[in-house]
């Protein structure tokens, strides 16, 4: 379940900031108005999202996937980072199956095989054909363009866009985005360096923890102790 | 066996993965193992394994082979000495000469004679030595080049041991 913006607004300006949740601010105010308070906080949680996107095998980037269709010789849908994985139809009507990665250049040639002469070298089977031993391979170049052999394929990309309604990170980063938020704003507010800098050590040993791939449930532990 | 099946099998037996051997690498080297195959059995004693027989067409004593080479399952050129061509003159099978002047000389009256001139079959007929005696349709038995749908399941293994073997030193050098 994803942190609440509602929660996290809450604990940054009445916790945090002793403030009300309404000031509109002023001219003459040295305090923030609720506006800067959200970017503070869909700041902080953008951190928290890419330090997860960015650690391989982390226990929540999977609520970060979405599968994209793939044409051959087209680029993939915007990500971040790298495509995790390409699925491969190899024949109309059979089921998806994991993808095996191949140089672009013998995935063409093997599209080139119609099966008949002269375009046999590699078998009497197209690749889109059932049974073809030349479906089922991919390839991603370095400007994101796909090469496919079989009938269809998907990619699997880390796909996200930061919201400014809601947030995306679990609902156990809630400390941790507040934190961030609290570390931006309290360099002004108040002008508290010192409260600046606690959140931000909290801040930071939290990415640390997401960076290491702590389980949820000991990264919830120390999170408890470091708050 | 399919394409597929073969290179399925190739990939167990030389325990690689496909990532390191794609499937299409292995068919690439089917013809050139499916040879070696039929020439490697050929030359065993499986050899009645895989012979079959042509029906072919002689006028006037010879006989063009080239349709017969060209279609699948051809006998195999480089065996054609092992041939064996039964023609309606007699009960024993023509005797093979190694080529056409060979042929062109004397030989006892009684048994025939064959022998392949390029994609021709020549023969001296049995009955009375001739060269231009025989119009008919003979019967040729021959090894063949086995095509891969039709190796038969007890060889099935030795063939998929030739084809690893002609496909490993791609292996190697990957």
């Amino acid at each position: 379940m994803p942190a609440s913006i509602v929660i996290v607004r809450n604990m940054v300006t009445l916790g945090g900031l002793n403030a009300s949740l309404t000031w509109g601010g002023a001219i003459s105010d040295d305090r923030r108005v609720s506006a800067e308070i959200d970017e503070a906080i869909f700041e902080a949680e953008d951190q928290i999202n890419l330090a997860i996107l960015e650690t391989r095998d982390h226990w929540a980037r999977p609520d970060y996937l979405a599968e994209v269709a793939v044409t051959h010789g087209s680029e993939v849908s915007a990500r971040v980072g790298t495509i995790e994985e390409v699925v491969i139809q190899k024949a109309s009507g059979e089921s998806f199956v994991k993808g095996i990665r191949l140089d672009a250049e013998m995935i063409n040639r093997y599209r080139a095989n119609t099966g008949t002469a002269p375009f046999n070298v590699y078998g009497s089977t197209a690749h889109t054909t059932a049974e073809s031993p030349l479906s089922g391979y991919w390839d991603i170049d370095g400007d994101g363009v796909a090469w496919f052999s079989g009938f269809a394929a998907k990619a699997r990309i880390l796909d996200y866009v930061r919201s400014t309604a809601v947030l995306q990170c679990p609902s156990i980063f809630t400390n941790l985005v507040a934190a961030g938020a609290l570390a931006a704003l309290f360099l002004k507010e108040g002008d508290s360096p010192e409260a600046a800098d606690r959140y931000q050590k909290r801040f930071e040993n939290g990415l640390a923890m997401i960076r290491g791939n702590i389980p949820a449930q000991k990264l919830e532990e120390r999170m408890q102790l470091a708050a | 066996m399919t394409e597929n099946e073969a290179s399925q099998y190739v990939l167990e037996y030389l325990k690689v993965s496909e990532r390191d051997m794609p499937k299409g690498r292995i068919v690439a080297h089917i013809p050139r193992a499916l040879l070696d195959f039929s020439e490697a059995i050929a030359a065993s004693s499986d050899r009645e394994l895989l012979r079959k027989d042509y029906s072919i067409s002689l006028v006037s004593g010879t006989a063009s082979l080239t349709a017969t080479l060209a279609a699948s399952e051809p006998p195999l050129v480089s065996r054609w000495v092992g041939w064996v061509l039964y023609c309606s003159d007699s009960t024993y099978p023509y005797q093979p000469l190694p080529d056409r002047p060979r042929l062109l000389m004397s030989d006892p009256v009684g048994l025939g004679y064959m022998t392949l001139d390029g994609t021709t079959l020549r023969t001296k007929s049995a009955a009375a030595g001739s060269l231009t005696a025989l119009t008919e349709t003979a019967t040729l038995r021959a090894n063949y080049l086995v095509s891969l749908a039709n190796i038969s399941y007890q060889k099935e293994q030795a063939f998929i041991a030739v084809l690893a073997a002609t496909v490993a030193p791609q292996t190697q050098a990957a």
